[in-house]
Formats: C-alpha cells, sequence, structure tokens
C-alpha cells in the first residue's frame, strides 16, 4: 500500500426526511482494494455519488491528491481521474466496443469521428489488461463478463487513479470472476486506488486489503482485511450475529405429497429434457454455473417462454400451461431474479404491486377497492415485516429486500401454494437476506412448496432439502441435502457432455 | 459460450453483417416489386414511370431522413406530414397571393421547418414530453397553422412554365424534350451528407447513444437534451425540403391536408430497419423503404387496383415491417 | 418557466400566421358589439325591415379551393351592396363533416335572420334544419345545396347545374375526339379522375359526363361502358355494354390529396387505348396537369390525350392556356355569392315570390376565350 490518494472526512448529507450520510469517513491508499461494506441503505452508494458530483455534500472535505476537491459532475470527477464500474452496466448497446469505451471524448480528424483510431486505441488497452476482445465488435454481442471488461477499459483509458467498483461480480460466472480479480490485482500493482463495493463475503477476504463498514448512513470503522475474520466484518454491519450454517437434514415428512412434477421438459437450446418433482413443503434447491438453463427451465415452467415439450402436474393433474396466466391458475408464482424489470412496477404504491397479481379478487363492480387492498397489503407488511412508511409509499423509494419482500406479497396474495424464487436475495444485503430465508422456511413451514434457483452455495446448502444441479440445460444431478456437499455440487454443476 | 449469440453462416458472414440482413432483403423485395409490375403492366417499363416514382420518392425521402434521426433516439416526430403542407402553404402563399421573390417563399418554407423542429426538440427534450404525445400536438398546429396563415385557401405553387415556377426544375429538369429527374441527385447528395453526420460526427453518435441507452449517455457526460433537440431540428429542416420537393412534383395543397403522410415516411424508414425502439438505423435503408413505398405508390395504381385496396396493401407492407422490428428486438433481449 | 416559454413561441407563431391573413378578412364580419346584442334582445318581436340590423350566417363546404373564396367575394360584394352582415365560415376540409354541423349549429345559435348552407351530408344536419325552421330562421342552399333535404326545410338553391355543367365537357371533348372514337378499330378508353364519390357536386360533374359521352357515342352507333369506381358505375345512366367501343374509366383516390389523385391521372393516362381525360374539379384538374408533367401527353392529335378540366385556378388556367387542356367548364362562383345573399335578403324581407332555385349557370372556356371579360371574372388564380 502506498501514499494516501483520497481522504473522505465526515462527509455529512440530507435528503428531505433522511439522513442519508451522516460523517462518514473513507480513506484510499495508492495500491490498495479497499472494500466498501453495509446493508443496502446504508449509504455506499450515496457516498460515492457524493465523491463523483452526482450529489452534493452538505458537510465534510474531500481531498484527493492532496489537494481539496469538490466535483459538480461525473464528468469532472473522470477528468480528474476518479471513475465508478457501475453495477448496472452502462452500455449503449448498439455502438461497437470502441465507441462504447470513447464515448464523450472520440478521436476527431477535423469535425468526423476518427472510428480507426479508436479501435487501435481500445485494442491498445485490452492488451494492457490482458484481454481479448474486439473492438469493432457490436457492444449488445458481448456477454454480460466482456461487457463489464469494456466498462473497466473504459475506466482506465480516463487515465484514473482511483476506480470504484459497484458490485462487479453480480452478474458473472465464476472464470468471469477470476478474470476480473487478476485485472484487480493488476490495476493495483499499478499503483491505483480502487473502492469495491460488494455483498459477497468470500470476494471481500480474497481480494480487499482493507474494509470500511458503513451502518444506517453512519461511518462504523475499518478494519485490515487479513486481520479480521467474516463474522467481525458482518458484526459491524448489522450490529447481530448472523449463522450461515448448512441445513444438514431435510424438514420435509417423508410422505409429503408431490405437488409439482415435470416430466421430459424441453424449450429452447438451454432446457434440454429436464424432468423432477417437488414436495409439499419443500426447499427445492437449484443449482449451477451462469447459464446453466436453470432461470429457463422456470420461465419454461411457468409459460413466460414458450416449451417446445414436456408435460407438468400440479397436485397429480396435468397441466397445459402457456401462458403466466395459465400457471397463476395452478397456483404457481414466480419470483424473477430481475426485479425490477419483471418483479414489481417500481412507480406504484405497495399496495398496488401486493394486489397486482390478483386484482379480481380486490374489485368493487368496474371499481377497484382501496380499502381492502390497503388492508390486505397492510396485513402482508406485517406479516412479512416489509420495512416502508406505509402501504401508500412507492416502491421505488425501498430497499433491494423489501422489494422482494412485496413480491412475495404479491404472489401470497395470490394465493400460490407453488413458489419460484429465482436468485431471491440477489443485490440483498446481509440483514434483509437473513429475513427472506426465514420467510422462506416459515413458507413451507405453513405448507407452501419452494423452488429456488440460486447460485450462492452457501445459500443452497443452507436452505434446500433437496437440490437439482444442472450444466448447459440438462440435469445433472439430484441430491438430498443429506448427501450434499460443495464437492458433489460443483462436480454435478460441471458435468458438460 | 460465444460471443456471436445466434445467427447462421450467412448472417454471421461479415460482408452481410456490414450491409445489414435487413437492407439485403429490402433491396430483394424493391427488385422483386419492380419486377412484378414490369410483368404485369407494359406502362410501368416506361420512362414516365420512372419520373413518377421520383417525384413520390423526393418527399418522402427528405421526411424518412429527417425522422429517422428522431427514431433513432427512441423518439419519433409525427408532426412531419400536415408539417410539410403548413410551411409549403405559407411559402406558397407568399410567393403567389404576396407577390414576394420565390427564394423568399423557399427560405421562408425552410425556416418554418427549422422552428417547427426546434419547438418539438425543446418541448421533448426540456419539456419531457414523450416524442409521440408531443408531436401529435404538434402535428395539430401545424395543421391549423397552415389553414390559417393562407386564410383557408388552398395554395399552388408557380407551374413549370410560369417566370418564376424554376423551383420545379430544381427537382425535374427539361432539357430539350426529355426531363431528368435532377431531385434524385440532392436526395442522394443529401442522404451521403446525412449518413456521414448519422455515423461519423459527435451528433449523430451521440443521438445513436441516447437512442441505446439514454442514462449511460448522459452519465458519459453528454448533453443529451442538446443533441436529443438536435435529432428534431434535423427532422424540421428536411420536412421544410420535404415541402420544397411536394410542391415541386404536385404543385397545389390544400390546408388541413398532409395527415398520414407521417406514416408513410416513418413506415419508409422502419421498413429500412430503423427501430421505433432506438438506437438503431441507418440512411441508406431509409432511402431503401422510401423506395419500397414510391414503387408502392406509383405501381399499385397502374395495375389496376382501386385507391382503398391500394391503401390496405400499403398498411399490410408496415404490418409485416414493424414485426420484423419487434422480432429483431426480441432476439436483441435474449 | 418553460411553459411560458413555450406559450410565447407558439403565440407569437400564431400572430406571425394571422397577420399574412389578415388582409382577406377584414371585408367580411363587421358587425359592431352593439349591432349583435340588439340583435338578440329584440329580433323576436319584428323582423328588421332595416337592412341594417341583418345578419347573414353563411356556412359553405370549405375555404380551401380558391372556388370558395370566389364565393365569398360575391358574397361580400352583395353583403356590401345590400349593408347586410355576413359570416362566411367552412370547414378544414370537405371531408370534415362533423366540423361542419359544429359550425352549422353554433351559426343557428347565433340567431341569424337567415342562413345560408351548402351541406357535405343532408342526413347529418337534418336535426339542425328542423331546428331552423322550428325558430322560423330561413335556410338558403347553395352551390351543391342541401340534396334530399325535408320538405320546407330549405326554401330555394342557387346553384350550378352540375351535370349539366358535366355534360357540356362531355359535348366539348367527344367533339375533338369524334374520329378517333368513329374510326376506331379497337376499344378506346376516357378516363374521369374524381375527387371523391360522396359530395354531391363532384359525383354530378362526374356522372354528366359520363351519360353525355356515352350518349353521344351511342348516336354514333357505338356502345359504352362504364368501369372504376362502383358508385359512379351504379349511379350512370348510361347504357352499359361489356366488350363496349368506348370504356369510360373512373378513378377515385382513398383520400383528397394531390399525391393520390396524381398517381390516378398517371394510371389512367399510361393505358395505351386512353384518349381523353376528364377531372371533375380543380383538384382533380390539378392532378391531370401533375401527371402530364412526367407524361406529356395532352393535347389533340394522334397519339395524344384529350383533356378537360372543372373549375380554375392558377395552374389550370396556365394549362388551358398552354394548350395541355382542350378546355374547362367554369361555374360563375361570384355570381353564385351574390345571388346567394339576395335570396337572402329576399327570404328576411318576405319577398316571398323571388325566393326560387336559381341556376347560377357555368362556362367552357379554352385558349381562346379566356381573356373574356364575362369569362375571366369567374376565372380567379
Amino acid at each position: 500500500m502506498g501514499d494516501v490518494i483520497l481522504t473522505m472526512k465526515g462527509i455529512d448529507k440530507s435528503f428531505p426526511g433522511v439522513h442519508a450520510l451522516d460523517h462518514v469517513d473513507l480513506e484510499v491508499r495508492k495500491g490498495e482494494v479497499h472494500a466498501l461494506m453495509g446493508e443496502n441503505g446504508a449509504g455506499k452508494s450515496t457516498l460515492m455519488k457524493v465523491l463523483t458530483g452526482i450529489y452534493h455534500k452538505d458537510a465534510g472535505t474531500i481531498t484527493y491528491e492532496g489537494k481539496e476537491v469538490e466535483f459538480t459532475n461525473p464528468r469532472e470527477a473522470q477528468d480528474a481521474g476518479i471513475v465508478i464500474v457501475h453495477q448496472e452496466l452502462n452500455m449503449m448497446g448498439h455502438l461497437t466496443v470502441a465507441q462504447n469505451i470513447f464515448i464523450g471524448r472520440e478521436y476527431m480528424n477535423g469535425k468526423l469521428i476518427d472510428d480507426k483510431k479508436m479501435n487501435e486505441e481500445a485494442k491498445k488497452l485490452f492488451d494492457q489488461l490482458g484481454i481479448n476482445i474486439d473492438p469493432k465488435e457490436t457492444m449488445s454481442r458481448l456477454t454480460v463478463g466482456k461487457q463489464q471488461m469494456c466498462e473497466i477499459a473504459k475506466a482506465i483509458s480516463h487515465e484514473a487513479k482511483v476506480i470504484i467498483f459497484d458490485e462487479p461480480s453480480a452478474a458473472l460466472t465464476e472464470a468471469e470472476i477470476e478474470e476480473l480479480f487478476k485485472i484487480i490485482r493488476d490495476l493495483r500493482d499499478k499503483q491505483m486506488g480502487i473502492v469495491y463495493i460488494s455483498h459477497r463475503m468470500d470476494e471481500i477476504k480474497v481480494i480487499t486489503d482493507r474494509v470500511t463498514v458503513m451502518r444506517d448512513g453512519g461511518y462504523v470503522g475499518t478494519l485490515i482485511t487479513k486481520d479480521s475474520t467474516k463474522d467481525d466484518i458482518i458484526n459491524m454491519m448489522v450490529g447481530r450475529v448472523i449463522y450461515e450454517d448448512p441445513k444438514t437434514e431435510s424438514q420435509v415428512a417423508p410422505d409429503a405429497p408431490v405437488v409439482l412434477k415435470v416430466e421430459h421438459l424441453n424449450a429452447g437450446r438451454m432446457v434440454k429434457d429436464v424432468s423432477f418433482e417437488l414436495h409439499k413443503g419443500e426447499i427445492l434447491g437449484f443449482s449451477g454455473l451462469m447459464g446453466a438453463g436453470r432461470t429457463e427451465t422456470a420461465r419454461a415452467l411457468f409459460g413466460a417462454d414458450p416449451k417446445d415439450s414436456g408435460d407438468i402436474y400440479v397436485n397429480g393433474q396435468k397441466v397445459d400451461i402457456k401462458t403466466p396466466q395459465d400457471a397463476v391458475k395452478c397456483g404457481i408464482g414466480y419470483l424473477s431474479e430481475d426485479r425490477k424489470r419483471f418483479g414489481i412496477v417500481v412507480d406504484k404504491t405497495v399496495a398496488e404491486n401486493s394486489t397486482m397479481a390478483s386484482m379480481e379478487n380486490f374489485m368493487k363492480g368496474i371499481f377497484i377497492d382501496k380499502k381492502k387492498e390497503k388492508d390486505t397489503a397492510q396485513e402482508y407488511v406485517e406479516a412479512l415485516k416489509t420495512k416502508t412508511p406505509s402501504v401508500d409509499q412507492l416502491v421505488v423509494n425501498l430497499s433491494g429486500g423489501n422489494q422482494q419482500k412485496v413480491v412475495i406479497a404479491k404472489w401470497l396474495v395470490r394465493n400460490c401454494d407453488i413458489l419460484i424464487f429465482d436468485e431471491p436475495t440477489r443485490g440483498i444485503d446481509v440483514g434483509a437476506k437473513s429475513e427472506i430465508y426465514h420467510l422462506m422456511n416459515e413458507l413451507v413451514a405453513e405448507g407452501k412448496s419452494i423452488i429456488m434457483i440460486s447460485s450462492e452455495m452457501t445459500e443452497i446448502l443452507r436452505m434446500s432439502d433437496r437440490i437439482v444441479v444442472m450444466c448447459e440445460g440438462r440435469k445433472t444431478g439430484e441430491l438430498g441435502i443429506e448427501e450434499a456437499t460443495q464437492e458433489r455440487i460443483m462436480h454435478a454443476a460441471t458435468l458438460r457432455n | 459460450m460465444t460471443d456471436k449469440k445466434n445467427g447462421n453462416a450467412f448472417t454471421n458472414n461479415p460482408l452481410v453483417r456490414a450491409i445489414g440482413l435487413q437492407k439485403i432483403v429490402v433491396v430483394i423485395v424493391l427488385i422483386a416489386l419492380i419486377a412484378f409490375f414490369s410483368a404485369v403492366s407494359p406502362s410501368f417499363r416506361q420512362y414516365s414511370t420512372l419520373l413518377s416514382i421520383m417525384d413520390y420518392t423526393y418527399y418522402l425521402a427528405f421526411l424518412g431522413i429527417g425522422v429517422t434521426f428522431c427514431l433513432i433516439t427512441g423518439g419519433v416526430d409525427l408532426s412531419i406530414g400536415t408539417g410539410m403542407f403548413c410551411y409549403a402553404l405559407i411559402g406558397g402563399y407568399l410567393i403567389t397571393r404576396q407577390g414576394m421573390p420565390v427564394i423568399v417563399g423557399i427560405l421562408v418554407t425552410l425556416i418554418c421547418g427549422l422552428i417547427m423542429g426546434i419547438v418539438n426538440g425543446l418541448i421533448v427534450s426540456k419539456g419531457g414530453h414523450a416524442p409521440f404525445l408531443a408531436t401529435l400536438c404538434t402535428m395539430m398546429i401545424a395543421r391549423g397553422l397552415g389553414a390559417i396563415a393562407t386564410g383557408g385557401a388552398s395554395v399552388t405553387w408557380p407551374g413549370a412554365t410560369a417566370p418564376n415556377g424554376w423551383t420545379r426544375s430544381l427537382f425535374k429538369l427539361t432539357v430539350g424534350e426529355i426531363k431528368l429527374p435532377l431531385g434524385f441527385l440532392w436526395v442522394m447528395i443529401l442522404a451521403v451528407v446525412m449518413s456521414i453526420v448519422l455515423n461519423k460526427t459527435r451528433t449523430g453518435r451521440y443521438i445513436i447513444a441516447i437512442g441505446s441507452n439514454k442514462e449511460a449517455t448522459r452519465l458519459s457526460g453528454i448533453n443529451v437534451a442538446k443533441y436529443q433537440t438536435m435529432a428534431y431540428v434535423f427532422s424540421g429542416i428536411f420536412t421544410g425540403l420535404a415541402a420544397l420537393a411536394y410542391s415541386s412534383a404536385f404543385q397545389s395543397m390544400a390546408p388541413g391536408g398532409g395527415g398520414g403522410v407521417e406514416l408513410n415516411a416513418i413506415g419508409g424508414a422502419i421498413i429500412g430497419g430503423t427501430s421505433m425502439s432506438g438506437g438503431a438505423g441507418s440512411i441508406s435503408g431509409t432511402i431503401l423503404g422510401v423506395f419500397i413505398m414510391s414503387v408502392l405508390q406509383t405501381g399499385l395504381p397502374l395495375i389496376g387496383l382501386q385507391a382503398n385496396y391500394q391503401q390496405i396493401i400499403i398498411g399490410l407492407v408496415l404490418i409485416v415491417a414493424v414485426y420484423i422490428d419487434v422480432l429483431k428486438n426480441k432476439k436483441l433481449d435474449k | 418557466m418553460k411553459k411560458k416559454v413555450l406559450a410565447a413561441i407558439l403565440a407569437a407563431t400564431m400572430v406571425v400566421g394571422l397577420t399574412a391573413c389578415g388582409g382577406s378578412k377584414d371585408a367580411t364580419t363587421t358587425t359592431t358589439p352593439d349591432a349583435a346584442t340588439e340583435e338578440t334582445t329584440d329580433d323576436a318581436a319584428a323582423p328588421a325591415a332595416d337592412a341594417s340590423g341583418m345578419s347573414f350566417e353563411i356556412v359553405s363546404k370549405g375555404l380551401q379551393h380558391q372556388y370558395w373564396q370566389a364565393v365569398k367575394k360575391g358574397v361580400e360584394q352583395k353583403a356590401a351592396e345590400l349593408g347586410v352582415t355576413v359570416n362566411f365560415v367552412g370547414p378544414d376540409s370537405e371531408s370534415n363533416i362533423s366540423q361542419q354541423v359544429q359550425q352549422l349549429e353554433s351559426a343557428l345559435n347565433a340567431n341569424p335572420t337567415a342562413v345560408g348552407l351548402a351541406a357535405l351530408d343532408t342526413e347529418s344536419v337534418k336535426d339542425l334544419l328542423q331546428k331552423a325552421k322550428d325558430s322560423n330562421i330561413p335556410v338558403v342552399g347553395f352551390d351543391s345545396g342541401v340534396p334530399g333535404a325535408p320538405e320546407g326545410s330549405v326554401l330555394a338553391n342557387c346553384s350550378t347545374d352540375n351535370y349539366a355543367a358535366g355534360a357540356l365537357a362531355a359535348e366539348k371533348v367527344y367533339e375533338a375526339v369524334k374520329d378517333q372514337v368513329a374510326n376506331a378499330t379497337a376499344p378506346v378508353r376516357v378516363g374521369v379522375v374524381a375527387q371523391d364519390a360522396t359530395s354531391e357536386s363532384v359525383i354530378n360533374r362526374g356522372l354528366g359526363f359520363i351519360d353525355k359521352f356515352a350518349e353521344l357515342a351511342k348516336a354514333d352507333g357505338k356502345t359504352a361502358n362504364v368501369v372504376g369506381n362502383d358508385k359512379y358505375i351504379a349511379d350512370s345512366k348510361a347504357e352499359k355494354t361489356d366488350g363496349a367501343d368506348v370504356v369510360i374509366d373512373v378513378r377515385v383516390p382513398a383520400s383528397v390529396t394531390s399525391e393520390l389523385s396524381a398517381a390516378d391521372a398517371t394510371a389512367l393516362m399510361n393505358e395505351k387505348d386512353t384518349i381523353a381525360i376528364y377531372g371533375s374539379n380543380e383538384h382533380s384538374a390539378n392532378a391531370i396537369i401533375t401527371a402530364n408533367e412526367n407524361l406529356n401527353k395532352c393535347g389533340v392529335g394522334e397519339g395524344k390525350i384529350v383533356a378537360a378540366g372543372f373549375d380554375s385556378g392558377a395552374a389550370q388556367i396556365q394549362a388551358v392556356k398552354d394548350g395541355v387542356l382542350l378546355g374547362s367548364i367554369t361555374q360563375a362562383p361570384v355570381a353564385m355569392g351574390e345571388t346567394l345573399v339576395q335570396l337572402l335578403y329576399d327570404a328576411a324581407t318576405g319577398n316571398t315570390a323571388a325566393v326560387k332555385d336559381t341556376d347560377t349557370g357555368c362556362q367552357w372556356y379554352t385558349a381562346e376565350n379566356c381573356g373574356d371579360a364575362e369569362i375571366a371574372q369567374n376565372l380567379y388564380e
């Protein structure tokens, strides 16, 4: 670790009604990877937005390279050498890789853009990073992982001295994460200061040098990573101890009836001859690497994507599910991995979202029974302990974990007995995670059945009664929780043809 | 997994990808249409038919080029149809009723287009109105203004033989006995210029970026409002040019007219591969698409099809084109 | 703030637009506020014998075409002469029936002395005509009038006999192609470009032409047939024979725009057997002229197509002078406007004997006679 390059001291920021940052400190040195951790709503993003000039601080100082600075927009911060690699990729899919990297500061040849030069420069950047991407390729044709590499290349091309990674690994495969880490280590060796925001505790241990923890908009403390344990960090984040012990035996009664049976399901290239059963009161984990076809299986089952062949039985009855409406009629609810796009309507209230899938039960003639809607929503807000000032709050204002709870409420209101959770805790912080887990356990105890798709091994081992493993569209393993280990699951998940 | 998500040897062929599959299909369809009309109607094979097709192409091409920029930003400009009539009415009114020099009429026509473009652009970019609604409103305003400006009377631009009818020679030059479709040259020159603007200048690049991902463009430090406005300004200026081309080809126009023309132009752009959802589009594609529309408009009456059936066929063609656009977007989402 | 700027821009644009057309409007409405209020307070008591208190509401079929502007001119001249107030309105387009109904309704609500009406669609104004009758407001039809109006609701019509005018065009055109028809070994085609198949006047001009042409051909021992638009085929009184010597081909565009009508004209003139073509109003005649710019076929003689128009306008007059059109029919719109106001005045003053249907006449004009004063007054640019 080298000298201090960036110091944020006593940063304070309020929005109407919210004290978002309460005298927060952060210090980044040259040649370190500095983790910024905290639950959602802890203020990490706000702090970074203050740093890069999207928000203006109310109090505090930012010292960068020995001088006090205050950026008024991201462009200024960029020009000074502070750049963010965003969690949600900020890519123009229709432009080429090189065009994306140099957007806003194109190489010009008189009045015309010099694309040739831009391709050459992009190529140089990629060579420097040791990655193989064609600068002339259209961005939308790249995988998410490659797109992320482009974002990093773009950041570096700004001659960045401080790079902020905002949950960079969320959508990457294991191999891509390895590649990402290699690049980050390279950047560290080049004496850049790196801020790394992530929820994945394992990654923090592997890649970072120091950890700064925030909670409820306040600064909690900074630790040297290698001198602290996972539990130390988690305790600082939530102020309470969380156990991540694997489940040791199935909680399902041996004679529990089969509520859902899928036989020889085929759909497109990603679902090939998948069969499985789901019992009443069971949590069936779906494990596998990115691109194993788990989400595709769920979507085909739910009628969101067309099936090529295969039979589905609900409670022993053969059903014909062609559309999501059919699935809902059969009592199947699907909680998408991408909440913002498929799960909730962000600019509607909690109450409206809760009842959206079962409108017909909330009608008074042709009008919506607003009172009944609110009462029901309130009931579920209490039952699920959703943190919202009222059911009239717009969902957009809730944190990720609470948004997820609203989605769960939506399907519970609809009386769905079979719930498909697709990455239920993605982008949700540790505290909210354990609440969601608790909730899922309560649901199965009440006799609901759950299919849980998850990329997190600890989540699979902690929650599932039984585990289906997929690889490249095929089911490659099925393990009872008693026999499941990380190694066995990983073995099945890599069973390629 | 490979980066090339789907497609086969043909669609992944570098040449096919460079030109764009849709454009290749459009050229084939265009050739097929011309072959069909030529086979069915002997009169389609005459030189004069080429002149007719050109009459329809000029104004649609100008409207198409302009609106392509709006479509690429993810917006649309519905005011171009009635706008074209409005500006031509005002310009023609000044020439024929007020006795002003032709050049004044032409300039006023173009300036009207420019002003409307700026107004549309500001309403959309600064006012934050949905482009569909904003330009639907200005479409009505243009219709009304055209009628008010001329006192509700129809306007006829000077005829080819009239002393001040030289504007018509700009598009159709008579050399001895032969009429040359000179306007085609202007369309081609402007198409090339605007193609360069779209693909090789910052303005064009940022217009594509806005249509592809507006938020990301903003975060890249680009003045989104400015370039969004520019798209509508292009559309306005080209609507002014279209007004000149229309009055040159068809001479007279009545107030209240022009509604529906915008759909032919937008249709042409979409046939040529410009996406309604923004980000993708090309001027060359639009020109090809516009040719499909103008060949249909000229050819269908020649094979003796009654008017209402012609409308149905053009409508069907548009449905197919929009459907292809929807399919493409679905593919992109996957 | 933004809204204010926007409003200012719009207002400025409007002002520019209004100033540009201001000149032509001054003569029309000169009613003072006083006159208007008097009108509404005491009109029921005694019909004003004094012309200065009279106000006529005239609802035309449009204001766009120069034809209507000429009618308006006649109306204004006569109104000034009689010293009455006239308000002349019309819908934005000749297909905007609902707008015309609204205009008629507001005209009646203004409680005028009398109303002049050229209905786009009789059915849709029937109720209002009844209302006018109930409130004792006399109604006089003009131009195409109000065909099929309920008995007694329209006192009289002053109009061109469109059917006769169309027939006159047919006579002149037939005269020019008589030999070609007589000597033809194969069927010949006569094209009719019609703006629509809904307006009574446009239909009658077409039918008058079709019927007369067929009749003349028959007199020369030839058979005729009508093809194209179904409405014209059905309504034509001509004897229709399959495989006839003379085919009369009627084209109607899907909507009234120059480019669609030009396409129709182009298609007709491209038919190898076409010997003549007729456009039944200014719009359609312009379409023929536009088509001819590419085809260069109009004229008299071997391989040429004899073309005739209807009404006038700058382009059409020039085409007649250039010999592109053999000639054209002009109505007498100025006279029509004058006659209308006279009839309204007569009706308002109780001079019932004078209120009767009046043909305002038509003329055939060519390159030779278009300069004559009698004709020139009815030609407008």
